[in-house]
């Protein structure tokens, strides 16, 4: 079996065995996950690439000392937590730089993702943060229940209510917006 | 799950990681290994600096050995240390402390019980010759 058909627990096993290709296969197989966390948590969304960046760079060293007590992904989801708060704790006291619209003015970015990643934002943005992480585990991750109350310190009792107002919410939001669009 | 939610659902997922992420993480890893590993010689140089002194004394000198003589070349290198003692100023040599000539010495007074006796005896030898 190569390492790009190996399941993602086997994989951080070879990289903490010393087989440095296992971490670009761990990168190329989570980045875009992590990238799309950091566009919905950011403040700045602009900094979405160095977050994930920085995510990995802390997994580089982290990684070698996971126990697989959990899913690899639970981990970086944790790390790319902490650093989007640290990311926006900074940033909050700076003023908030204008989202490019056009593609001239970010040569280097989608406007399209931007595009997408800014309507999710302003959906899920409006939830309590409970309700947001919920969202962002259970239905964009497709985690199970029992995941996300682990990532999320609580009950899954806890999670499944909070999923239902969170859907209840997310609806009417949806809704409002429909209205103001048209 | 609504419709509107899997709408939402697919915008986030189509959500991609710029081409050149990969890259760059990869860069900056690198980057990230190279500074764990900068300590290493430095590490290294220090342990074998450790152990050399450590092991120095334990190093036998041949007992029967001459003692090496310093050339002239080597002797005339080197510099006698001077103490680093500052030079007086000027007012200070003036107002040098001199040490207090000694009190002069009391003229001797004679015992005079002892004396008196001895010349009354004197006399008293006189009279009788």
């Amino acid at each position: 079996m190569t390492l790009d058909e190996q399941s993602d627990v086997e994989l951080v096993r070879q990289f903490k065995s010393g087989e440095s290709r296992a971490f670009d296969i761990i990168v190329e197989r989570f980045q875009d996950r992590i990238y799309r966390l950091a566009c919905v948590w950011l403040y700045d969304p602009q900094n979405a690439a160095d977050v994930t960046q920085e995510v990995f760079v802390r997994a580089y060293t982290g990684l070698r000392r996971f126990r697989f007590r959990s899913h690899p992904f639970t981990w970086l989801y944790r790390t790319a937590r902490n650093v989007c708060s640290e990311f926006n704790r900074a940033r909050r006291a700076e003023p908030l730089e204008q989202e490019p619209t056009d593609e001239s003015e970010s040569p280097h970015r989608d406007v399209s993702d931007f595009e997408r990643a800014r309507r999710v934002r302003e959906l899920v943005g409006k939830l309590p943060d409970r309700q947001q992480e919920v969202v962002m585990l259970r239905i964009f991750e497709d985690l199970s229940v029992k995941e996300a109350a682990r990532l999320m310190g609580c009950r899954e009792g806890t999670v499944k209510a909070l999923l239902y107002k969170a859907t209840r919410n997310l609806k009417l939001s949806v809704a409002q917006l429909g209205i103001e669009n048209d | 799950m609504t419709d509107e939610l899997q709408q939402l659902k697919h915008d986030y997922r189509a959500i991609k990681a710029p081409p050149h992420l990969a890259t760059r993480i990869r860069a900056s890893v690198g980057d990230e290994r190279r500074r764990s590993a900068r300590w290493l010689p430095a590490i290294a140089a220090t342990a074998i600096a450790v152990a050399a002194v450590g092991l120095f004394p334990l190093i036998d000198q041949p007992s029967g050995a001459a003692p090496l003589k310093p050339s002239l070349s080597t002797l005339a290198t080197l510099k006698p240390e001077k103490p680093a003692v500052p030079s007086p100023s000027f007012s200070k040599v003036r107002s040098v402390s001199v040490p207090r000539m000694p009190a002069k010495p009391k003229p001797r007074k004679p015992k005079s019980n002892q004396t008196s006796e001895s010349e009354y005896l004197k006399e008293k030898d006189h009279a009788n010759v």
